[in-house]
């Protein structure tokens, strides 16, 4: 089974523009500043003469191999009832071995080796409203996976 | 007089330090933010006081080791709201004439980058041994050997130092046209996003600097987090927040004119980071058109991008979208097609939504080949789009029509060809690279072009052929020169012809800076007012308020920084005050502080015009005033003494001497630069009021 997750909807349903609010706002609610080294979710700029942006971020696998590494399991890294793979940071003390283990490419734990912190999605799971990326997003190409597309695509037509 | 405190402590919307690079001496030092951030706030302001210290004689040439150009951001960049990338360049222009103190901005996502690297800005100096670009990566400044750039495209530039320093990474560059010193030349960054018009690409040219690469590990932050995501929420109104597919077309459009084009997708993009506004609008999938065999690419458009493929018809000229809403930024959000807001009970409404159509320019397209080679020209060479499309093309055309150099034998090296995608090429490759007969020539800048070939006949001939409303013919010259060496910008004349108190106003902004001041600011004011100067705009008080607004504006906007595509909103009246108050978090904030902010931070430039290049007020009316004896739309004219009225009551609002032109003691002392009036005080150049003044005749005998 896999688990909820952030996912960015195909391009030909909206087109990412690369704003980069999602990842901002992330970094913003969670740790109160902006920065490549804060955030659960990231935006690789796509080349310039193309524009085809992508969003990474966590997938709450089932397997969960960054909770399996971490050497504070359970206080630093946890795993909700809902399957929600997240950090308490106040226990984290950043070894990194969890961005290691991560089995995506690039690897969705964002590293502060400055603060010796890691960071990553976890949903928003104690905000309410749900996860901040997906309200900051202005064109929604970002959603839940397990919810339907927000739009019906056959009605959407293109850009207006 | 002391100046207002806001804060005791820097707010966390600053890095906190601007970096000072010597290329001379590849060394650094550090000035601290917080000397300036309380009374100068970022960008322009800060970036003018900074200029104003550190440079003690700026009489130097734009091509030159001394010329110093500063790179500031503002409060905003990096944290999130709208706009959060953009910031200005500010240093003496290649371009403009003469060359003298200016400035520009840019979007992109460098100015984020930049202060998660530490620092809010950089100040330049010096000039390298060889083609060098420097690396600030947090606290770790490098020079490296740039021979490997060199001759590089700017994206393809920028890819290479992807590649080298990550997607994380971001980097301002020049292309070829900077690094063969030709004064059209940008510094840009992301994907066109760019410092153009004053030519600053030839001067990072000359000072043999390809570009500067930020990469950053630390943060900044919104002091106001709760007002930080109420202003990005507001962005996110129903219409924006909906998903935008790729739409595919088989045309460009402007207005009534309908081109074909090959099939493509146009989309959105965005050009800073944390900004929801969707205005960008791109083609995907566009032949390359400097390389059709190679991959396909997705051309970003604005309007610029719209005039090379159509140049036919002039903008249509919405009146409500010039009159109301005294803080807010028109025309610009008329271009992008926002619906003016009002209410439906108006009794006015018909009239705000009152349209008239564009004159008829009648020169080239539709012609998405045409268009796409000239703009993706501007994009790789590292050229001003908005003087290539504007200005140098329309010239060409203009001159051709007229004979003019069949008449003196001038050979491009290729024959002129409107239809011909690599006639524009080719004038482009000629300008970038100093190839062809004349390519020097073109590498001087389209101003400068035209005075050796000779301004009275290249510059001053009447084009004909151009229609007003009622289709009667309009007089204006083949080169759309006004002031400082710049291109007619929404001054009534040339390429879009407003009515007199738009130019008038917007001429009054031209003429106390010194280059074309339309890039942060339009002419816009209370529709009431309006209805009381409108008769006779350069007699009425109310028509130098809307001026001091517009230049207040301005200066804020390129001081938080702002953009002018989409900002002050007509929605949000107050935005200068709302960001500043969410980015720094200061409650004891009014809409009075943040104009005296822009007092001062703008009379500041007009002390480096006085201190550095010699300003006086005839010398400033003479750039402004030949323009406005061309007819306008409507056929409206000023003359002489109806313009020096004008300047007149502007210069007794500011508290300028009405001969020089100069500030008195009082101007100064009211936005607490008392240094600066003893500075000119020890020069002679605190005037009194001189009752005595006696008006100068006028010199162009119009």
């Amino acid at each position: 089974m896999k688990y909820d997750h952030i996912v960015q909807y195909p391009d030909e349903y909206s087109h990412c523009i690369g704003c980069s609010s999602c990842e901002l706002f992330c970094a913003l609610v969670h740790d109160g500043v902006t920065g490549p080294c804060h955030g659960g979710i990231k935006v690789e700029l796509g080349r310039l003469d193309q524009l085809r942006h992508k969003v990474y971020v966590c997938e709450h696998c089932e397997d969960h191999p960054c909770y399996e590494a971490c050497p504070k399991k359970d206080k630093a890294m946890c795993v909700d009832e809902n399957g929600t793979v997240y950090i308490n940071e106040e226990a984290c003390i950043g070894c990194g071995l969890c961005a290691k283990k991560c089995k995506l490419t690039p690897s969705r734990i964002t590293m502060d080796k400055k603060n010796r912190k890691a960071h990553k999605c976890d949903l928003c799971r104690t905000r309410q409203g749900g996860p901040q990326c997906i309200k900051e997003c202005p064109v929604v190409c970002l959603g839940l996976a397990s919810d339907p597309l927000p739009y019906d695509p056959k009605t959407l037509g293109g850009v207006k | 007089m002391a100046k207002k405190v806001f804060f005791d402590k820097l707010p966390s919307c600053y890095a906190g330090k601007i970096l000072k690079i010597d290329l001379t001496n590849k060394t650094t030092s550090v000035i601290p933010t917080e000397k300036y951030a309380n009374d100068y706030v970022g960008g322009r302001a800060m970036a003018n006081r900074i200029y104003w210290d550190e440079v003690k004689d700026g009489n130097v040439p734009a091509l030159s080791a001394e010329n110093t150009l500063i790179y500031m951001t503002g409060p905003l960049a990096g944290t999130g709201l709208p706009y959060s990338g953009r910031a200005i360049m500010t240093g003496i222009s290649a371009k403009n004439i003469p060359e003298q103190y200016t400035h520009s901005s840019c979007g992109g996502y460098f100015g984020a980058v930049l202060k998660w690297a530490g620092y809010d800005g950089f100040v330049l100096t010096g000039k390298a041994d060889s083609l060098t670009y420097v690396v600030i990566d947090d606290d770790k400044i490098s020079f490296e050997d740039a021979s490997d750039l060199k001759g590089m495209y700017v994206i393809d530039t920028q890819e290479k130092l992807f590649d080298k320093y990550g997607r994380k990474s971001s980097a301002l560059v020049i292309g070829p046209a900077g690094e063969n010193l030709c004064r059209h030349a940008s510094i840009v960054t992301h994907a066109d996003s760019a410092f153009a018009m004053p030519g600053y690409g030839a001067v990072w040219g000359y000072k043999n600097l390809k570009a500067v690469v930020a990469r950053g590990t630390g943060t900044v932050a919104p002091m106001d987090l709760e007002k930080t995501l109420e202003i990005h929420a507001w962005r996110d109104t129903p219409e924006k927040g909906r998903p935008y597919p790729p739409e595919y077309s088989e045309t460009v459009k402007l207005g009534d004119f309908e081109g074909a084009s090959e099939p493509h997708y146009k989309t959105f993009n965005s050009c800073n980071p944390g900004c929801n506004h969707i205005c960008m609008i791109s083609r995907s999938c566009v032949t390359n058109p400097l390389n059709p065999a190679g991959d396909k690419v997705t051309m970003v458009g604005k309007c610029m991008d719209l005039y090379g493929s159509i140049m036919r018809t002039d903008n249509d000229y919405p009146k409500g979208s010039y009159i109301d809403f005294p803080r807010q930024s028109e025309p610009g959000k008329y271009l992008w097609q926002v619906p003016i807001l009002c209410d439906e009970e108006d009794p006015l409404k018909d009239e705000y939504l009152d349209i008239y159509p564009g004159n008829l320019l009648n020169m080239w397209g539709p012609n998405a080949e045409f268009g796409d080679m000239m703009m993706w020209c501007c994009n790789q060479y590292g050229l001003d789009k908005w003087d290539i499309a504007f200005w140098l093309f329309t010239w060409i055309y203009q001159c051709q029509l007229e004979g003019l150099f069949q008449e003196e034998g001038i050979d491009f090296g290729r024959p002129i060809d409107f239809n011909d995608p690599q006639f524009t090429k080719h004038i482009l490759e000629s300008m970038t690279y100093r190839t062809g007969p004349m390519g020097d020539l073109l590498a001087e800048g389209v101003g400068r072009m035209i005075r050796a070939l000779g301004k009275e006949k290249f510059g001053d001939t009447i084009r004909h052929g151009i229609t007003n409303r009622d289709g009667e013919e309009r007089l204006t010259p083949v080169s759309w020169e006004t002031s400082w060496g710049e291109c007619s910008h929404w001054q009534g004349r040339g390429f879009q012809g407003c009515e007199k108190h738009v130019w008038v106003s917007m001429n009054i902004l031209h003429m106390i800076g010194s280059r074309d001041e339309a890039n942060g600011a339009h002419s816009h004011d209370h529709y009431e007012n309006y209805l009381q100067y409108k008769d006779d705009p350069c007699h009425h008080p109310l028509m130098v308020e809307a001026a001091v607004c517009n230049i207040r504006r301005n200066e804020m906007k390129d001081s938080l920084l702002l953009c002018e595509y989409k900002d002050p909103d007509p929605g949000r009246p107050n935005m200068e005050l709302d960001m500043y108050k969410a980015a720094l978090g200061v409650k004891d904030i009014t809409l009075d502080d943040i104009d005296h902010l822009a007092d001062r931070g703008k009379i500041i430039e007009r002390a480096i015009f006085m201190r550095d290049h010699g300003r006086t007020r005839d010398m400033e009316v003479a750039q402004v005033y030949p323009w406005m004896t061309f007819p306008d739309p409507w056929g409206d004219t000023v003359t002489w003494d109806e313009w020096n009225d004008l300047v007149d009551l502007f210069y007794k609002n500011r508290k300028w001497d009405l001969e020089t032109g100069w500030p008195t003691r009082e101007a100064w002392e009211e936005v607490e630069l008392d240094d600066i009036a003893e500075f000119f005080a020890e020069q002679g150049k605190i005037p009194t009021a001189n009752p005595d003044y006696v008006r100068k005749p006028d010199p162009f005998g119009k």
